[in-house]
C-alpha cells in the first residue's frame, strides 16, 4: 500500500509545482515608470525605495518628484509593493501616514486605474509610477532597477 | 486627501496638500474613570480631529501645520496647533538625506508618539499606558524648538537620526498630580529647555525595526519668582528601547522604557526610577481585519514594584496599587477601506498607576482591579 501511494504523491506535488508556476507565469510583471523628460535611466532599489517611501523626493539633477501611485487596495498597487520594493502595502501606508500626521513629510498622488496611472506620469514633469509591463508604452518610459 | 486644484480663480500652488482625520469613540470602565465619567455607564470619548496642510515653497524647503481638536478626559476639549514647522533639507542624495526642523514639531520618542493622535498610525484605540501615558500625555508630546535629522540608506537597511532641544509643552494639571498628587498646591511650572534623541534603524522596508529614544524634560517650579518650598526644579529622563517584527499578516512590538524622575528643593534631590514595558501581537487575517493582544506593565518606582513601602508612608494615603498597572489588552481592528476603520478593545487592568488624576481626583477610592472597553471609529483624508 505504501509503495503505492509514493508515485501518487510524488504525481500530485509535480501537479501543484506546475500550477504554481503556470500561475506566476500568467501574474503580471510591474515596472517602474518615469515621464519620458526625467534624465535619470537607471537607479538601486534602495533609493527607488525611498523614492516610494516619500523619503527622497528630488531627482539627482534636483528637480521635485511627483510620485503617482494606485489605490492601496487595488492588486497592481499591492503587487508592485510586495514584488517590485519588497515592502507589504500596509507598512508603506504606516510610513506615508507617519510623515504627512507629523508634517514632516507629503502624500503621493492617488490614480484610480492604470489607464489613468499612465496618463498622469505622461503629463506630469518628473513623475514616477509604476504599470504592468504589458500596459507600457511610447508615453512613459521604463527606470531600470539596478 | 485633497491635492490643490484651482479654486474660484485663485491658483494655488501644485505642492500645497491638505489631510486630516476624525475619530469618535466610546468609553466605558467597570469601575475608576479613564476619560471623564466612563464608570457612570460610559462617555462618547475620545475625540480626536485634526485637519493639517503642507506646501513646499521649495524643493528643499517644507512648511507644515495642523490644528488638533481633542477630547479625552478633563481638562481637555480644546483647539491647539499641533505641529507647525518648517522643515529644511541640507543635503539628499541616493543614501543621504540631513536637514533640520524649525517650529512646533511632534517628539520623535517611541514608535508611536509622533502620531499617538492619528487611529489609523496606532496598533490600538489606546497606545500602551507603560510608554505613552494619557495622564502626562502634554510631557512628550511635542517642542518648540529645534532638530535636526539624518537618514543613511544602505544595503544593510535604512539608520533615521533625530535629536532636539526645545520646550515641551508644561500642562499644570497634569504635571502637578504628578509631581504632588493633587492639583491644590500654589505655583506653577515653567518648561526649561529639554533634549530629545532618537536612532531608529529599519531592515528591508520596516520588516525588522528597533530604535533607541533618550528624553529629558526639565521644568522648574515657582511661586511667582519664589521658588515653592517643596520643589525646585523637576527633571523626567525616560530612555526608550523598541522593537519590532513585521511579517506580512503577523507582527510582534516590544519597547521597554527605564524613567528618572528627579526632583530638586534646595539641596534635597529626591531621585525615582520607575519602569515599564509591553509585548503586543498582531495578527491579520485579512486585509480588512487585525487582532490584537498585548500586555502592558507599569511601575512607578522599580525598587517599590508592589507600592508597599510608599503605601507605608504616603501623606494622601494612596493604596500601594496607585504605584503600578498591569493591563493585558486584546483588540480588533475593522479597516473598511483606506478611509475608514472601526475598532473595539477590551483592558483588564491590575493597578491604577496611569489613571488620569483629573478624572480620578480621590485616588483612595479607585478600585484596584477594573475593566475597560472601547469603541472607535475612524475616518482620515
Amino acid at each position: 500500500m505504501r509503495h503505492r501511494t509514493a508515485p501518487a504523491l510524488v504525481v500530485w506535488v509535480c501537479l501543484v509545482f506546475c500550477l504554481s508556476g503556470l500561475t506566476r507565469a500568467a501574474r503580471a510583471e510591474e515596472v517602474v515608470i518615469v515621464n519620458p523628460d526625467v534624465t535619470t535611466k537607471e537607479l538601486s532599489l534602495n533609493p527607488v525605495r525611498a523614492i516610494f517611501g516619500m523619503r527622497l523626493r528630488t531627482w539627482p539633477n534636483g528637480n521635485r518628484i511627483s510620485v503617482v501611485v494606485l489605490n492601496d487596495s487595488s492588486p497592481g498597487h499591492a503587487r508592485f509593493a510586495k514584488q517590485t520594493l519588497a515592502i507589504f502595502p500596509h507598512q508603506l501606508r504606516l510610513a506615508w501616514d507617519r510623515l504627512v500626521y507629523s508634517g514632516t513629510g507629503q502624500a503621493p498622488i492617488e490614480v484610480a486605474s492604470e489607464t489613468e496611472m499612465r496618463a498622469k506620469v505622461a503629463s506630469t514633469t518628473d513623475a514616477i509610477g509604476y504599470l504592468p509591463v504589458e500596459m507600457v508604452n511610447d508615453s512613459v518610459r521604463v527606470l531600470q532597477i539596478k | 486627501m485633497f491635492h490643490a486644484a484651482p479654486l474660484a480663480g485663485l491658483e494655488l500652488p501644485e505642492s500645497l496638500q491638505f489631510h486630516g482625520f476624525a475619530s469618535q469613540g466610546y468609553t466605558w470602565t467597570s469601575n475608576n474613570n479613564f476619560f471623564g465619567n466612563s464608570s457612570d455607564g460610559g462617555v462618547f470619548q475620545p475625540t480626536e480631529v485634526a485637519v493639517n496642510a503642507s506646501w513646499l515653497p521649495l524643493n528643499n524647503l517644507q512648511l507644515s501645520g495642523q490644528l488638533l481638536f481633542l477630547n479625552a478626559g478633563e481638562g481637555t476639549g480644546k483647539l491647539n496647533l499641533d505641529y507647525g514647522l518648517a522643515d529644511y533639507t541640507l543635503i539628499s542624495d541616493d543614501t543621504n538625506r540631513w536637514g533640520m526642523r524649525l517650529g512646533r514639531v511632534k517628539n520623535p520618542s517611541g514608535f508611536y508618539n509622533e502620531t499617538r493622535d492619528v487611529a489609523f498610525t496606532r496598533p490600538s484605540i489606546l497606545l500602551p499606558q507603560s510608554i505613552y501615558p494619557v495622564y502626562v500625555r502634554n510631557l512628550a508630546l511635542s517642542s518648540d524648538g529645534l532638530y535636526v535629522y539624518g537618514e543613511r540608506r544602505s544595503d544593510y537597511g535604512d539608520f533615521f537620526f533625530q535629536s532636539g532641544i526645545g520646550y515641551p509643552l508644561a500642562v499644570n494639571n497634569e504635571l502637578k498630580p504628578a509631581a504632588f498628587g493633587t492639583t491644590q498646591v500654589p505655583g506653577s511650572f515653567e518648561s526649561q529647555p529639554s533634549y530629545l534623541s532618537r536612532l531608529l534603524y529599519e531592515w528591508n522596508g520596516g520588516r525588522l525595526r528597533t530604535a533607541v529614544t533618550y528624553f529629558q524634560t526639565n521644568w522648574d517650579y515657582g511661586v511667582g519668582a519664589i521658588p515653592f518650598e517643596f520643589l525646585d526644579s523637576l527633571r523626567i529622563e525616560p530612555w526608550i528601547f523598541s522593537l519590532q517584527y513585521n511579517a506580512e499578516d503577523w507582527g510582534l512590538t516590544a519597547e521597554y522604557t527605564s524613567r528618572k524622575v528627579r526632583a530638586q528643593s534646595g539641596s534635597v534631590i529626591n531621585v525615582q526610577m520607575q519602569e515599564g514595558y509591553y509585548i503586543q501581537g498582531t495578527y491579520r487575517f485579512s486585509p480588512a481585519w487585525e487582532a490584537l493582544i498585548r500586555y502592558d506593565v507599569l511601575y512607578g518606582d522599580k525598587n517599590d514594584k508592589d507600592g508597599t513601602k510608599f503605601a507605608a508612608t504616603d501623606r494622601l494615603r494612596r493604596p500601594a496599587y496607585s504605584q503600578f498597572a498591569k493591563d493585558l489588552t486584546v483588540g480588533l481592528n475593522w479597516n473598511i477601506n483606506p478611509q475608514f476603520s472601526l475598532r473595539a478593545e477590551y483592558h483588564r487592568v491590575n493597578g491604577t498607576a496611569w489613571l488620569p488624576f483629573l478624572d480620578n481626583p480621590d485616588p483612595s477610592i479607585n478600585s484596584q482591579y477594573w475593566d475597560m472597553l472601547l469603541f472607535l471609529a475612524s475616518y482620515r483624508f
